[in-house]
């Protein structure tokens, strides 16, 4: 069934509480409702604190909700396959091998060791990792275990991918290999969330976005609608995309079909 | 200027792995303020640490000139190095082993927690910390012990744009003029605040590099680093457009 433009997650009145009951409480989302269609590629932005990951960790499960609902396809009881990937990527490595790192959840999913070794060979020609499979992942550089981390997600084929500051520690070959996992996603119809302060490379990716400020979202637009929306995100302290800073103070007129050239570099 | 540092053919490899590292030549001086570029999995953590003196090279040598000089890290991920479990103990910890007074010992941190933005969250425990909160408070502690070297480890990273101006004025204002401060990233932006560079190849060999260089698509590409957002800009027209490896501050148009 052709599920485009129906709804694929509903948000009604979420609010969550880390440290509920201790001295330092603090609400980290507060009465939020949205909700997503599938395909939908969306940035997540905000300042430090605002719940973007709070929110992310709701949505695949992590954390309990203090109050209100989260729907897939309009039902309480279904739930997607939904891959996450955190923003310290070494945090979730326990395995002495890349190798077993990935092929952990397909074991425990049952495929044969042929399909493992084909999935994770698969999963780490999308993140380009170019290492040894037979490397400890906590003796890789930072954007290696972003990699690993990655290809972790991928190779269990996620219907909606959740990813938390994804572009930290990526080199430019980096970059590119998530730029390509966004359009494959795109391609399939799938839906993803990206939180992210990086607006220079969520500019190029995103068709839609959520903005938190102290749990709550405050502004939700398209990305044709950014241009309208500089002045508000400014007064929140979120910075906009340098081209938009360059458009903003004028850059001479016969350039100013920039956009137009493609921005990704 | 005296020699902090000098790295005489440096490598280094774990057992049995293709060296990170090979033939690494480098000098530190007294205030220098050098950027090392590399793309993922090119050594820069690990050659920040033999600087540091926390790996020894598996092939040539360091020597340490002014008898061994004092080395900080900032780590790529501030929660590594957390020692203290308020931010007034974290901060106070580096101090506290170097013989002051109590009375000095307060003087100082009072002073850097108030330099560095923290003085509202002085009891606060080190995980209440926001990710900007944090990385200031790292650096703040490394910077209190006053070390003759600056270790820098993709120190933006995961900051969004506030906190990162609210470091690098922090930083700007607290380094020693004479202290030598290495800044490693995969980043060109990073150069911004740097006088010299560097580029880490994938081959484990390090490299000076001009302005030119990091201005060119094809050498950017070729070494795997991550333009300025605004570099293809350059590129698009070239000799028309200028400056936007420094920042939209810096564009100039001809």
């Amino acid at each position: 069934m052709d599920r485009r433009g129906l709804h694929l997650i509903e948000v009604k009145s979420l609010s969550y509480i880390y440290n509920r009951g201790g001295p330092y409480q603090t609400l980290a989302l507060d009465d939020l409702s949205f909700s997503i269609k599938q395909g939908e590629i969306i940035g997540v932005i905000g300042p430090s604190g605002s719940g973007k990951s709070c929110l992310l960790r709701c949505l695949a499960g992590i954390l309990t909700p203090l109050s209100g609902t989260v729907l897939f396809d309009g039902q309480e009881s279904y739930l997607p396959k939904i891959g996450l990937i955190i923003q310290e990527p070494e945090v979730q490595f326990f395995n002495e091998t890349v190798y077993q790192e990935i092929a952990f959840a397909l074991e425990n999913q049952g495929l044969t060791r042929v399909e493992i070794d084909e999935t994770v060979r698969l999963a780490l020609k999308k993140t380009g990792y170019k290492g040894k499979t037979s490397q400890s992942p906590f003796c890789l550089s930072g954007g290696e275990q972003r990699r690993i981390a990655i290809a972790c997600i991928l190779a269990l084929d996620p219907q909606i991918l959740l990813l938390d500051e994804p572009t930290v520690g990526l080199d430019f070959d980096g970059l590119e290999m998530l730029s390509q996992i966004i359009k494959g996603f795109r391609s399939e119809n799938k839906t993803m969330l990206i939180v992210s302060h990086d607006l220079d490379f969520l500019y190029n990716q995103v068709d839609r976005y959520l903005v938190l400020d102290k749990g709550r979202l405050v502004i939700d637009f398209t990305k044709k609608e950014f241009e309208t929306k500089i002045e508000f995100l400014t007064k929140m302290g979120l910075a906009i995309p340098e081209i938009l800073e360059l458009k903003r103070r004028g850059i001479p007129e016969d350039l100013s079909n920039l956009e137009q050239i493609g921005m990704t570099v | 200027m005296a020699k902090l540092i000098v790295m005489n053919g440096v490598g280094f490899g774990y057992p049995g792995q293709t060296p990170i590292l090979s033939t690494v030549n480098f000098e530190i001086n007294e205030g220098d303020r050098i950027s090392i570029l590399g793309p993922n999995g090119s050594g820069k953590s690990t050659m920040a640490l033999l600087i540091a003196g926390l790996l020894a090279p598996t092939s040539g040598e360091i020597s340490g000139f002014i008898n061994r000089p004092s080395v900080g890290i900032v780590f790529q991920n501030s929660r590594h190095q957390m020692v203290g479990s308020t931010v007034e103990d974290d901060l106070a910890f580096g101090l506290s082993l170097m013989n002051l007074t109590t009375d000095d010992l307060q003087k100082r941190v009072a002073y850097f927690l108030s330099e560095f933005k923290l003085a509202s969250k002085r009891h606060y425990n080190i995980n209440q910390l926001s990710g900007g909160e944090l990385r200031r408070l790292a650096l703040a502690s490394v910077l209190i012990t006053e070390p003759r070297i600056l270790i820098l480890d993709e120190p933006l990273a995961m900051l969004d744009k506030e906190a990162q101006s609210i470091f690098l004025n922090c930083l700007k204002a607290n380094v020693h003029p004479e202290t030598a401060l290495i800044w490693f990233d995969h980043e060109v932006r990073s150069i911004r605040h740097t006088e010299r560079w560097m580029v880490l190849s994938k081959q484990g060999r390090l490299n000076p590099v001009s302005l030119n260089d990091l201005d060119s698509r094809l050498f950017l590409k070729s070494h795997s680093l991550t333009p300025a957002p605004l570099q293809w800009l350059e590129w698009e027209f070239p000799g028309r457009i200028s400056g936007a490896i420094f920042g939209p501050e810096r564009i100039t148009f001809d």
